[in-house]
């Protein structure tokens, strides 16, 4: 069972699943619903639906949704052509109703796979149009309703040969793009998830994510390919499982964000900071030792000024890990530096290839990565071309 | 260039439903794939090309696209290929199917991954009769067109309903399809008003029809040449190019009814981003703009566009407020000058905003520090530097790097700063910087947090109240020290203005404030008073206090992604 799908469900339920078709002497009809009383004529949604339920032939075989008195229909209409029906064809729809401010797209690859499916048992049997098959389709209905709305996904046996597994999909968002110079940090116990979920790559990967190490380094040291370490963070990511923050270095540059005022007001998080970011085997810090360095963290001063600034209140805090909590808990922002170039330089007069990444495209952090040099080495190499400055944001 | 975002529209459509020719297909835009401006080198497709896509698509096909569809947000050419796939005759029966329930409210239905929102109308009953298009009967010399006219079904088919369709990709989010169902009602009702005045509907129906009927046998004309012959149709065009353009509609219907419309999603998105590719959503915009205070400014941006695009039939409260407002104006300020209320000045300023004709800042002043915004572009070869260089002749790179360190207005003007001497200059590149989104304007906000806090396990909260307890019962007389309870006293011990009066009773006056989510500025207005004594106070008192810095929320939360 999986529990996003169930979550995702049980905040947007199904309304209600129906099986409608174009009968040979009443015109097209819901036929079946539950629960009854979706689709009436009384609550207008018939009137402003059945068009596209039971659509013109051009129009079927068609994914549909359709809004309509605060609600959302949908359906994908098919119509089998065969001179066994009274009309030479028959056409239906088995669909779904959800409320108008909820998503479709969870619910379309469901709708169609039962459509594929119900057109299959169809063609085999008359599953579908004739009277003796068809009375067990209610039922059917109630199941698919039961069962998706208490668990996400059913499983629904149509005939003896014939079973559906259906299935609700929670939109999900893209995973965040990984650079080398990302440190991948977990978010989870590591005793909480079960090592035979993952890949053989990942539980490579796995160990080395300390929250300290970056990607790139990550990949040397697990001696994976750097690629596969991108993908298998991201694909943490993806499960956030990580999250993705910057290398430490005393020469970095921070912010802080409204959020650091959280700490003031929640006496939980206050109590989770003060155990994350306390120094072992020191005095336990106080919420003004820690909020004095937050406080202290501006543009211009790199993490070695507040520390000096700030001597006895680092004798408490792990500097490390107060960067670190700040930043899964985005109460603070790092302030990038990008070397750029002032004047665009000719190829060929072009000393080093560090004038390649100087463009405002890449911050030193990346810089760094891609030439394999370390922040002293960059920060030497700037100040020597003056053609280069140096912007923080 | 931008063609792949969710917001620029696929396409327009009016289509009807009338007595005598059922549903119909009036007229699209665009019509044909060249008629999208677009860099890429794409083949010419010819018509042939769409049967792949055409009505009797197998069941695996469809689930493909539709899936694809969801997720993916860079096909914009697939998404118009599969749009122009659907025949004339299909989208007509799709859009006007001919059932008057679903007649004035908002129409969306969703096919294989293309939306297609509208707005479905009925003419006005009393108006039926006129409704049918009839052909020129007075004109005597479109006698042989009437004689051909008359032959034919459009001759004498009565508008039933008629429906004005935008198409958009699924990927569009809810707000979006919001807008443009507005949109479409906001354009619908109008030729409603403009069928009964004058017919409008009926005679650029039959003029559509005409040309319909006139092109049968070369259909791939028809769209042209309706949109040659046809005022309205030239509108709907007009309608999709400003969309796909600016997303700022403002054209006169029927040389009658101005229609003045704005997809703020477009508006929001098209400011310089610097590669953040996180939309701007609409609703943290409008979060934002419903916490706007008296203290806050406006910096319109190009106060002569905002006064050209003002209609005579324009709020008179608008030309009020442009009239008064600067700049360096506080909204309290202009509200005070234009002799109007607060929370009128506040609708106009977030119009103003929402239109993306301004945004909200701190007035301009000396003291204010500005810094590099997280969304301001530093590639050295982006557009914005040779703009730059064409308004300011400076280097854009340099003026950032000087604004790499949070700097004050007031100390710009130095002799040691690059702006010394051309302080008018500088106040004018702050200003392109800031509505460029080069530049955020840093505050000072201030915490109050003793020692003992965390000892005692209190919220900052609890610590203020205790506190102002105190204020509160001696407001009148002022606090003494000794009047604090043995807790309090015990903080301020070590401070000696604590231990007078004057001082303790200001202070504990700014004490709520002091949570770390007000800015000087705001203590200021609130409590009217002037910077240098501000931080006066404050100095006295700063072995109890914090200070941070950071940008003001509300001005700038929506496009910083913080």
């Amino acid at each position: 069972m999986d529990p996003a799908a169930q979550l995702y469900v049980k905040k947007h339920p199904i309304e209600c699943m129906f099986f409608s078709e174009f009968h040979h002497k009443q015109g097209p009809r819901i036929t079946y619903q539950y629960p009854d009383g979706c689709i009436t004529k009384e609550s207008g949604l018939l009137e402003a639906v059945i068009n596209y339920i039971i659509p013109k032939p051009d129009l079927q075989q068609k994914l549909i949704t359709v809004n309509a008195v605060g609600k959302k229909v949908i359906g994908c209409p098919v119509c089998l052509n065969n001179s066994k029906y009274p009309r030479n064809q028959y056409v239906f729809n088995f669909g779904l109703v959800l409320d108008n401010e909820n998503k479709s797209s969870p619910c379309i690859p469901l709708i169609k796979k039962l459509s594929t499916y119900m057109v299959e048992v169809e063609k085999e049997d008359s599953f579908v149009s004739s009277e003796a098959t068809k009375s067990r389709i209610p039922d059917m209905l109630k199941q698919m309703f039961d069962q998706l709305n208490k668990k996400g996904s059913c499983t629904i046996s149509v005939n003896e040969s014939t079973t559906i597994y259906l299935k609700i999909f929670p939109p999900t968002s893209l995973p965040p793009a990984v650079y080398d110079h990302h440190v991948p940090i977990l978010c989870v116990d590591p005793e909480d998830y079960d090592a035979n979920d993952w890949d053989l790559t990942t539980l490579q990967v796995l160990p080395f994510i300390d929250g300290f190490r970056h990607v790139q380094k990550i990949a040397s040291t697990a001696d994976v390919d750097p690629e596969l370490t991108r993908i298998c963070v991201q694909n943490l990511a993806f499960y956030n499982l990580v999250k993705l923050i910057s290398v430490f270095q005393y020469t970095n540059v921070y912010i802080t964000t409204s959020k650091v005022n959280l700490i003031m007001d929640d006496l939980e998080f206050q109590k989770e900071c003060l155990n994350y970011v306390a120094r072992t085997g020191h005095q336990r810090p106080s919420l003004r030792d820690v909020m004095t360095l937050y406080c202290g963290l501006a543009p211009g001063v790199k993490v070695q000024d507040l520390c000096l600034r700030h001597q006895d209140e680092i004798s408490r805090v792990n500097e490390q890990k107060l960067i670190q909590f700040g930043l899964i808990h985005e109460m603070i922002r790092k302030i990038n530096m990008y070397p750029v170039t002032l004047k665009p330089v000719h190829h060929s007069s072009s000393k080093s290839n560090l004038h390649k990444y100087a463009t405002g495209q890449f911050s030193s952090e990346e810089v760094c990565c891609k030439l394999g040099v370390n922040q002293s080495e960059l920060h030497s190499r700037l100040e020597q071309d003056h053609n280069i400055v140096t912007l923080w944001k | 260039m931008d063609s792949d975002v969710p917001w620029n529209p696929l396409g327009i459509m009016l289509s009807m439903y009338g007595s005598r020719i059922n549903s119909k297909l009036l007229f699209k835009y665009p019509f044909k794939t060249d008629d999208i401006k677009s860099s890429c080198s794409y083949q010419q497709l010819t018509s042939s090309t769409f049967q792949l896509n055409s009505p009797s698509v197998g069941p695996n096909n469809a689930d493909d696209q539709e899936m694809e569809s969801d997720i993916d947000t860079n096909h914009s050419r697939e998404f118009l290929e599969q749009y122009l796939g659907f025949s004339d005759e299909t989208l007509g029966q799709l859009l006007s199917p001919g059932n008057t329930k679903i007649c004035g409210q908002n129409f969306d239905v969703k096919i294989n991954g293309i939306r297609f929102v509208g707005f479905p109308l009925v003419p006005e009953k009393c108006n039926l009769d006129c409704n049918r298009v009839r052909p020129l009967q007075f004109s005597s010399k479109n006698l042989s067109n009437y004689q051909q006219a008359s032959n034919n079904s459009a001759a004498t088919t009565t508008i039933l309903s008629f429906n004005l369709v935008f198409v958009l990709k699924t990927n569009a989010d809810y707000s979006v399809i919001e807008s443009y169902q507005q949109l479409a009602a906001k354009i619908g009702l109008a030729l409603r008003f403009e069928e009964t005045r004058d017919n409008y509907i009926t005679k650029e129906t039959k003029k559509m029809l005409n040309i319909h009927e006139e092109y049968e046998t070369c259909p791939v004309r028809v769209h042209k040449q309706i949109l040659k012959k046809s005022k309205l149709a030239q509108n709907l065009k007009g309608v999709f190019d400003d969309l796909t353009a600016t997303g700022i509609i403002d054209f006169l219907l029927n040389d009658n009814i101005w229609i003045t419309f704005c997809i703020y999603h477009k508006v929001h998105n098209s400011f310089n981003l610097g590669g953040h590719h996180d939309a701007v959503k609409i609703e943290a915009v409008e979060e934002s703009l419903s916490k706007i205070q008296p203290y806050h400014g406006i910096l319109v941006f190009n106060i002569s566009t905002v006064w050209n695009s003002l209609k005579p039939a324009s709020s008179s409260t608008m030309i009020k407020f442009l009239n008064v407002y600067k700049p360096t104006k506080s909204l309290q300020g202009i509200s005070t000058d234009a002799d109007m209320s607060i929370t009128h000045t506040y609708t106009i300023a977030r119009h103003l905003v929402h239109w993306g004709k301004a945004c909200v800042i701190y007035p301009m002043c000396e003291s204010n520090v500005y810094v590099l915004a997280p969304t301001a572009t530093l590639f050295y070869l982006s557009k914005w530097v040779a703009i730059f260089h064409e308004t300011f002749q400076m280097n854009l790179i340099e003026v950032l790097s000087y604004f790499s360190q949070p700097v004050s207005l007031g100390d710009s003007q130095l002799p040691t700063g690059p702006f010394f001497g051309h302080e008018k200059h500088l106040v004018e590149v702050v200003y392109w910087m800031l509505q460029h989104r080069f530049l955020v304007q840093h505050h000072t906000y201030i915490s109050f947090l003793p020692h003992f806090a965390s000892e005692l396990q209190l919220t900052n909260q609890q610590v203020v109240n205790l506190f102002l307890d105190v204020s509160r019962k001696h407001f009148s007389t002022g606090i003494e020290f000794h009047q604090l309870p043995d807790l309090c006293q015990s903080v301020f011990k070590a401070i000696p203005a604590a231990h007078n009066t004057k001082d303790l009773s200001l202070f504990l006056k700014l004490l709520p404030y002091m949570d770390g989510k007000h800015h000087l500025e705001e203590m200021m207005y609130r409590e009217n008073m002037m910077r240098p004594d501000l931080l006066t106070i404050l100095e006295k008192f700063r072995p109890v206090l914090l200070t941070a810095v950071r940008e003001d929320e509300i001005a700038t939360s929506f496009w910083m992604n913080t």
